[in-house]
């Protein structure tokens, strides 16, 4: 860990089940009953549930008929992505008035990077402390974890949840990650996890002392390296005031499954090509630099897969392509959500040469 | 175990110990320092599994006897006693006692046996010089190694030594750094190792300016040096270094000579408004003049002029300003020499009065 990193103070500041605070402020009632936000519908999903329905076992991404049987009086709300948004603007102009050093990671996430905060003596502690007070007074509690990076704040903002925060001071940071389970790691996947398991890597404590070229045979060169860093503590990224969008993409849930990929066909070419090139400024097609394009496919068990190809520009005919390759997939499952996206180049990527030295 | 010493003798050795102890702490027993007693004389031990630092220091009358203690607190208690203090030390089952003057200290300790040792190895090569001439060979390019890359052998530096001449190379892919110096040996065989990151920080720590000699020696799969009562040894890096010939560029036919010092600080002001994340400046060149360009995100710009001997067309290139900055702070004559070809090839920068280092560096695209 360098000096400066470590000299960095960086909170992560979660909102407790935001779509459902936000929803008993406006109806107070439902404060005292097991609610979700989404997942009424004939084939919802639950976005958000109040801590009510979570002792029931009802969770986000849950169909709505699973989080029913799990709790029988469950209150549907339908989603109100308008009011979500402007208590979101809300929460983040409080945190304006301590730090320009914000980074909405999503509309309940941020990180605040505290390194030149003044407030209470530069106690990043305090200063949260005050923070999650004022959006109690607004109506919304928040957790959050402190430590000198984003990885492990992230990770400590999870400890006393809701309504609480817990700090990991620079120098515990080894033996804090020492004792967790590698699937608090972001960045190790349920494929990864599997061959570190058979690996006999179960702790991060294993990571921390197994040898990284071992790990990069394991997981290949890049995600060995970087999993090796991140369960040592390493993670220089800063947290980034300006957000550069990285991908565009647009999705919908099908109003009955497909089963044949004509439908799909005829819905990519009707519906979300369309919709994607408006979400991309109603440019022309040849006009859209990229790095990729990705297509998503969900089906009515739930699973989902994803195919991506490499593309310089969007092309709309390598969407088909994607959707043919995808599509033997689905086994007979029918296909319940279609998305299609792709990522932008960063501008400055690759600007730096390289040295020839292979 | 018991003996006395004086604050200031045991201060800097435990300093250099400390260096090398674990601050990971994967493994309780390395946060510890090894202590050695014989009756005329105190070794103490820090390692990390990878970087070994071992100092002995002369007692008189002491009961022989080892121990290891916490590093830092032991560290932190030394500097913090007054200066010309006498410390005693008198260890018993699982503790051991510290005194100096009216203070008193407790620390827990775990039994030396359980000290882990660097495995014996064979020196093949041994190289003996002044240690301020290591020292500097090594800051000409150490600040030029990989941090954290995933091809792990650029994480270090490379020592070779052919017949008569020892050097160090570094490079993270973007720019490397070779610097050289002629031994007073000869007739080496050549050999190739690469010293990881920590080592090399630690030793630089560790060696001083002057001419006082310290021996070298290299083996397969270890490096040591041994100052008058320091040893120091770390493991190599498994692994190919690239060659660091076929990086040098040849042909290069634009040259510029200019003030380094002028240069450096020119940088230095380009480099407030440059992209915080990429670094950029634009260089352009016209007869003797340099103009530096940098702007960031929010369309803010720097421009710097500067007089300089250059006789070719005009033409302008780009770099990492970070990586002149690294450059221009290593060398140490009047004048630096760049050459250049073109905008996407790399530049050779060299003190333009001594040929011992040189440094190579790959531009950024406009």
């Amino acid at each position: 860990m360098s000096e400066h990193t470590s000299n960095r103070k960086i909170a992560l500041l979660d909102l407790d089940a935001f779509f459902a605070a936000v929803e008993v402020l406006k109806e107070p009632k439902l404060a005292h009953r097991p609610f979700a936000v989404g997942g009424g519908g004939e084939r919802g999903v639950v976005a958000t549930a109040n801590y009510l329905a979570r002792k029931f076992g009802v969770r986000s991404a849950m169909p709505g008929h699973q989080a029913r049987r799990l709790c029988p009086d469950l209150v549907f709300v339908k989603p109100d992505m308008a009011s979500y948004k402007a208590m979101s603007k809300q929460v983040q102009t409080i945190l304006l008035r301590y730090t320009d050093r914000i980074e909405p990671a999503s509309i309940d996430e941020f990180y605040i990077d505290l390194t030149e905060n003044k407030s209470y003596q530069g106690s990043a502690s305090l200063t949260l402390e005050a923070i999650r007070a004022e959006l109690r007074e607004l109506g919304v509690s928040a957790s959050a974890g402190i430590s000198c990076q984003k990885m492990v704040a992230k990770i400590a903002s999870e400890e006393h949840k809701p309504d609480g925060q817990f700090v990991v001071p620079p120098d515990q940071i080894i033996q804090y990650l020492a004792n967790l389970p590698l699937k608090r790691i972001p960045g190790a996947g349920p494929k990864s996890q599997e061959r570190l398991n058979a690996a006999g890597f179960r702790l991060v404590r294993d990571i921390q002392t197994a040898d990284p070229t071992k790990l990069q045979r394991l997981l290949g060169e890049h995600s060995g390296m970087l999993l090796f860093q991140r369960c040592l503590g390493v993670d220089d990224r800063p947290v980034q005031t300006t957000r550069l969008r990285k991908q565009i993409s647009v999705e919908e849930t099908l109003h009955r499954d497909f089963k044949q990929i004509k439908d799909a066909e005829r819905f990519l070419e009707n519906t979300l090509l369309p919709s994607l090139q408006k979400r991309a400024g109603g440019h022309r097609w040849q006009d859209l630099h990229a790095k990729g394009q990705t297509l998503k496919l969900k089906f009515n068990d739930f699973n989902q897969t994803t195919v991506s190809k490499v593309s310089n520009r969007v092309s709309p005919s390598l969407y088909y392509q994607l959707l043919t390759e995808a599509w033997p997939r689905a086994k007979s499952r029918p296909v319940r959500l279609i998305g299609i996206g792709f990522t932008l180049p960063d501008p400055d990527e690759n600007r730096q040469l390289e040295l020839a030295l292979e | 175990m018991k003996f006395t010493i004086s604050r200031d003798a045991l201060l800097k050795p435990l300093q250099v110990v400390s260096g090398a102890v674990e601050r990971r702490n994967t493994l309780p027993i390395l946060s510890n320092v090894l202590i050695q007693v014989t009756e005329d004389s105190l070794r103490m031990t820090g390692t990390d599994l990878e970087v070994e630092l071992v100092s002995e220091i002369e007692l008189e009358g002491a009961t022989p006897g080892e121990v290891t203690v916490p590093a830092k607190k032991l560290l932190d208690i030394v500097r913090s006693l007054t200066e010309g203090a006498d410390v005693k030390f008198d260890a018993s089952e699982d503790k051991v006692v510290v005194r100096a003057s009216r203070s008193r200290f407790t620390l827990s300790s775990l039994p030396a046996s359980d000290f882990p040792n660097i495995d014996e190895w064979e020196s093949e090569i041994q190289i003996q010089m002044a240690q301020g001439d290591l020292k500097d060979l090594m800051e000409k390019t150490h600040f030029s190694m990989a941090n954290q890359d995933v091809r792990y052998y650029l994480n270090g530096m490379l020592f070779e030594v052919n017949d008569d001449v020892l050097r160090t190379v570094a490079t993270d892919g973007h720019r490397l750094a070779l610097s050289a110096v002629s031994l007073e040996q000869s007739a080496l065989p050549h050999k190739q190792v690469i010293v990881p990151r920590k080592g090399v920080s630690e030793l630089l720590r560790l060696l001083g300016d002057d001419d006082a000699p310290v021996s070298l020696s290299l083996g397969q799969n270890h490096i040591r040096v041994t100052t008058g009562n320091m040893t120091f040894t770390s493991k190599l890096l498994d692994g190919r270094f690239p060659d660091y010939r076929r990086v040098l560029p040849q042909g290069g036919d634009r040259i510029v000579v200019a003030d380094r010092d002028l240069l450096r600080q020119s940088c230095v002001r380009a480099s407030i408004l440059s992209n915080e994340k990429f670094r950029g400046v634009r260089m352009a060149l016209s007869p003797n003049e340099v103009v530096l360009t940098a702007n960031n995100p929010e369309q803010e710009q720097a421009e710097e002029r500067l007089e300089v001997d250059y006789s070719g067309e005009s033409f302008e290139i780009g770099f990492n300003v970070t990586y002149l900055q690294d450059v221009l702070n290593a060398i140490q004559g009047e004048q630096v020499k760049l050459t250049l070809s073109d905008p996407n090839s790399s530049a050779i920068v060299e003190d333009n009065a001594d040929d011992g280092a040189l440094y190579v560096v790959m531009p950024m695209r406009l």
